[in-house]
């Protein structure tokens, strides 16, 4: 990669040793010298915290963190916690619908703003600001919306259908689905923009071909298109997948974990242990059951994108 | 507001008469798309015909219906004396709380990352590639794994808990992807003009003020937004760092609709929503093909 | 077989006149390329032609039957894009038979056409290979053979070569004129280059700003250009251009130029006043040392030479007019400074000085 930068052209290993003016490899030297602080700062932060946080999960910290070496014992725990397996179950359910539907609804947003309608512009402005708002808002709007006793549901009945029930918010079978809903209300958006400029991308020319063909126009995104577009759409999955990783404050806003913890996803499982329930050792576990998850996520899209490119 | 379509090369593939479609397809389209943008205006409106209603209006009419004697009763009190646990005195200084964590957070981590993006592209450094993998990495894991060994880290050195706290973890997180933006947009300026600017014997500093820096202002743009929205929606890194006198807006809000004290508010709770929410969404509005290109920078080739 | 008519063809951008009432007939087997610079209408026409641009005035007839109004697919046509538009998801079989699959033609007929295509564009070993692996040659016979496996007689080609290196770009110009012969079939072709129209070509039509320049074989569009635009903008270097003046005297019109007296043939001099534009191209003057020319012949000081090989260019500066002149390497090393330059009987054209149009001699009219 450093052999595409403009500057390595003709200087072999490029050392600072190597002759030149003395600006020359002052200004090389530099551009090394300003990346220490972030190198720095990463290192410390991102991996000394990764190593530090996995380390505590071997430990029999709870309170207060402790050194002595338990082995697997906080992994144990965790998958003896109830409340664990729900919320690992919920990323899953959670997270497969969460990207399932903001793919499906975003690339048919995209295609159909493809398709050359008027007011674009506008209709791109309401699918997409959302995605401006935090999800601590968008909880809290369709916590409000979706309220039993205030919401749609009550709106509904008013209108004469009494026996309309929507109070899935309420039910511990049910919440997560309307944390969906409202994930995909956020996020849906980010897709359509993407797919939106990647379809825009495509060459006009093979939608001409493909007219003179006689390709029918849903055959072309689907056989053509979409498989054109899979690196995009594999970007989109990957924004979208840290997102249910990360996703602590959706629930915070709409359900609190609740009812019960029926809602409860690790992130919030983590962040509950840590510091309300100063469980250091299984918050920890806990959170490196996270990080194994997420770097599994990460090879298996990268693995995907070099076969594509294979 | 300015969405034009800027996208390259943009072809409708319809055909250009319209025949390609039929009128009951046509029918179907703008149907799917005038839902969809339903879908995704409702909870706004509802929020806003909430937030301008009494409260009495609230708790006897739906959801759906308009405030009958719109009143910004509700905003005064979520912005002034809505309770926050015990103390009532609104959100209002919230907003002070998010702009002192906001403007030195942006101003730093897009700063840094410009240099960051500059040195990494458009100078030979070893393992730069590497250097970037590593930093990017950082971005995809979760804070949760990272976040109790930093209250540690940030105690021991005495900014747990404050603003320069905050602040320092905001730029730790903000890092990744910003200097990946500015790294891909200096791989695609034309490397001849930082050839050219070395023959002429200007130093690193001295191409980046001149040359760099005057060429980058789009990219700067599209990187503030980022790290405005992304730091002005934090909520968990500035509960837990910023300490409890530097509370952010987002933090507040979710404390103020927990509040319960005699019944629950829901005008003053979504006046306060849409006060949190309205600075995003003015950026948004003011930025408009920027804001996209920010938020889907990620999609951009890394 | 197939026999194109275009009819009073009409085009508009908003305010921009894309085709301004082109009409000309395509006969069956002949190869027609549609020549002129960039935003002449040329592609715009093809695009017509294919369906994909919808006429705004006049009809295309395909052997006498009006297919205006048909989709791109329903006219039954081969076309090739510059861009080679292959489906980059699919391999190269796929992308031959994707259109056929589309319109619900039989396995057995689909394996029969690609594999009938493959074998005639000598890309058999490329079936089971993406776009993506393929060199831009390759690519350029995939796009080809995406055009063949459909059964037409009318096959478009748009500007096909522009993205091949000037080498691979001879050897399939070769290869698509062998490949119009073999078939038989019409061929429409647009380019840019007019190398590329006057090898290929049965026809030529150059256009410029939207309207139909000329219409004709190579030879007659290189030797009789139909206007000032076709002289400048066919042949390298183009047709030498000069505004002369008419003057009548006993032995019929002459045209005086730069002390040159060209005679005018009746034919021609019956139909000019005044002035007139004097068209002759390089390989038409014969330089000779100054003064021994004679009155039909212009004087002036030699600026450069170009040798280009086979020959050289000579070029001449005759008043405030630049002239070329092609001659044999050998005569060019022993040229003077000061050179007459004599245009051959019967090689000058002439053109009316206002509207740039030829006036026809007597053997044309």
């Amino acid at each position: 990669m450093a052999d595409t930068t403009p500057f390595s052209g003709g200087r072999r290993g490029g050392s600072a040793g190597s002759p030149g003016p003395l600006g020359r490899f002052g200004a090389d030297n530099m551009a090394r010298l300003v990346l220490v602080p972030t190198i720095l700062l990463c290192l410390i932060g991102y991996y000394g915290s990764i190593a530090w946080t996995t380390g505590l999960s071997f430990t029999s910290s709870s309170i207060l963190p402790r050194s002595e070496f338990v082995g697997l014992e906080q992994y144990a725990r965790l998958w003896s916690e109830p409340r664990w397996h729900v919320a690992f179950r919920n990323m899953f359910v959670f997270g497969g619908l969460y990207i399932a539907f903001c793919l499906a609804f975003g690339i048919l947003l995209a295609i159909a703003m493809d398709q050359g309608v008027r007011g674009r512009t506008l209709l791109q402005t309401v699918f997409l600001y959302p995605i401006a708002l935090s999800f601590i808002v968008t909880g809290l709007a369709w916590q409000w919306f979706l309220n039993p006793t205030t919401g749609l549901q009550e709106f509904v009945q008013g209108l004469g259908f009494e026996n309309f029930r929507f109070d899935w918010l309420s039910r511990p079978d049910r919440a997560v689905y309307t944390l969906v809903v409202a994930g995909v209300w956020h996020s849906a958006g980010l897709v359509m923009a993407i797919v939106f400029a990647g379809l825009g991308s495509v060459d006009g020319e093979i939608w001409r071909a493909s007219r003179v063909d006689g390709v029918p126009k849903w055959r072309m995104y689907l056989r053509v298109v979409l498989p054109m577009l899979s690196p995009v759409l594999l970007v989109c999955v990957v924004l979208l997948a840290m997102d249910v990783v990360k996703s602590y404050e959706l629930v915070v806003a709409m359900t609190g974990g609740g009812p019960g913890y029926s809602t409860d996803l690790p992130a919030k499982f983590v962040v509950d242990h840590y510091f309300s329930r100063a469980n250091i050792g299984l918050a920890s576990a806990a959170a490196t059951v996270m990080l194994i998850t997420i770097l599994v996520i990460l090879l298996f899209s990268g693995l995907a994108g070099r076969r594509r490119a294979a | 507001m300015s969405f034009t379509d800027t996208r390259t090369g943009y072809h409708r593939p319809e055909a250009p008469t319209g025949r390609g479609w039929g009128t009951a397809a046509r029918v179907g389209l703008w149907a799917f798309l005038a839902i969809s943008a339903l879908f995704f205006a409702i909870p706004l409106f509802v929020m806003l015909s909430t937030s301008l209603k009494t409260a009495e209006e609230v708790r006897g009419g739906s959801v759906f219906a308009l405030p009958t004697d719109p009143s910004l009763a509700a905003w005064g009190k979520a912005w002034g004396s809505a309770c926050i646990g015990r103390v009532c005195e609104g959100i209002s200084n919230g907003l002070w709380n998010s702009v002192k964590i906001l403007v030195p957070s942006t101003i730093l981590s897009v700063a840094i990352a410009a240099i960051n993006g500059y040195a990494l592209s458009l100078w030979r450094v070893p393992y730069a590639g590497l250097l970037l993998a590593g930093l990017l990495l950082g971005a995809f894991i979760p804070f949760q794994v990272m976040i109790y060994p930093l209250v540690r880290m940030f105690a021991q050195v005495g900014i747990y808990g404050s603003l320069t706290g905050v602040v320092v973890v905001h730029v730790l997180f903000g890092l990744p992807i910003l200097t990946l933006i500015f790294t891909n947009f200096y791989r695609s300026l034309p490397p001849e003009l930082m050839k050219a600017a070395r023959v002429d014997g200007a130093g690193f500093f001295r191409i980046f003020r001149r040359i760099v820096l005057p060429m980058s202002a789009n990219v700067i743009i599209v990187a503030v937004i980022l790290s405005f929205t992304g730091v002005w929606n934090d909520y968990l890194l500035a509960l837990i760092f910023a300490g409890r006198d530097n509370l952010p807006m987002t933090v507040q809000l979710n404390s103020l609709v927990g509040t319960r004290i005699g019944l629950p508010e829901y005008n003053v709770n979504m006046a306060a929503t849409l006060i949190a929410a309205l600075p995003p969404l003015i950026l948004y509005l003011i930025s408009g093909q920027y804001f996209v290109r920010g938020v889907t920078a990620g999609a951009v080739k890394g | 077989m197939t026999r194109v008519s275009l009819q009073n063809i009409d085009r508009h951008y908003g305010a921009l006149h894309a085709l301004r009432d082109v009409s000309f007939e395509v006969e069956d087997g002949e190869f027609v390329v549609l020549l002129g610079p960039s935003g002449c209408g040329k592609s715009t026409l093809l695009s017509s032609i294919a369906g994909l641009d919808p006429l705004q005035g006049g009809q295309i007839l395909f052997d006498d039957q009006d297919v205006s109004r048909l989709e791109p697919a329903q006219r039954n046509i081969g076309m090739v894009f510059q861009s080679y538009a292959l489906y980059p998801s699919m391999k190269v079989r796929s992308n031959l038979s994707f259109g056929l699959e589309s319109q619900r033609m039989s396995r057995a007929k689909i394996d029969e056409r690609v594999g009938w295509a493959a074998q005639l564009l000598q890309i058999e070993p490329l079936l089971d290979r993406r776009p993506a692996a393929l060199s831009g040659g390759q690519r350029q016979r995939v796009a080809i053979g995406r055009a063949l496996v459909r059964d037409t007689d009318l096959f478009l080609f748009d500007e096909p070569l522009s993205n091949l290196d000037a080498k691979l770009r001879t050897e399939m110009r070769v290869e698509i004129k062998a490949l119009h012969k073999r078939l038989g079939a019409t061929f429409i072709y647009v380019t840019h280059d007019q190398v590329e129209a006057m090898t290929l070509a049965t026809r030529i039509a150059v256009m410029n700003g939207g309207r139909l320049e000329q219409y004709d074989t190579p030879e007659t569009v290189y030797e009789r250009p139909a206007s000032t635009f076709v002289a400048s903008f066919i042949g390298a270097p183009p047709m030498n251009l000069l505004p002369a003046r008419v003057v009548r005297g006993d032995g019929g019109a002459v045209a005086e130029v730069q002390g040159a007296r060209l005679p005018i043939p009746s034919g021609i001099a019956a139909q000019v006043e005044g002035e007139v534009t004097l068209g002759v191209r390089c390989e038409a003057l014969t330089v000779m040392p100054a003064g021994s020319g004679g009155p039909e012949a212009f004087t002036g000081s030699v600026v450069v030479t170009e040798p280009l090989g086979a020959d050289t260019l000579v070029w001449v500066e005759v008043g405030e007019h630049r002239l070329c002149a092609r001659i044999p390497p050998r005569d060019a090393r022993s040229l003077p400074g000061e050179v007459a330059l004599a245009p051959a009987s019967g090689a000058l054209s002439f053109f009316h000085p206002e509207s740039g149009q030829r006036i026809p001699g007597e053997a044309e009219a």
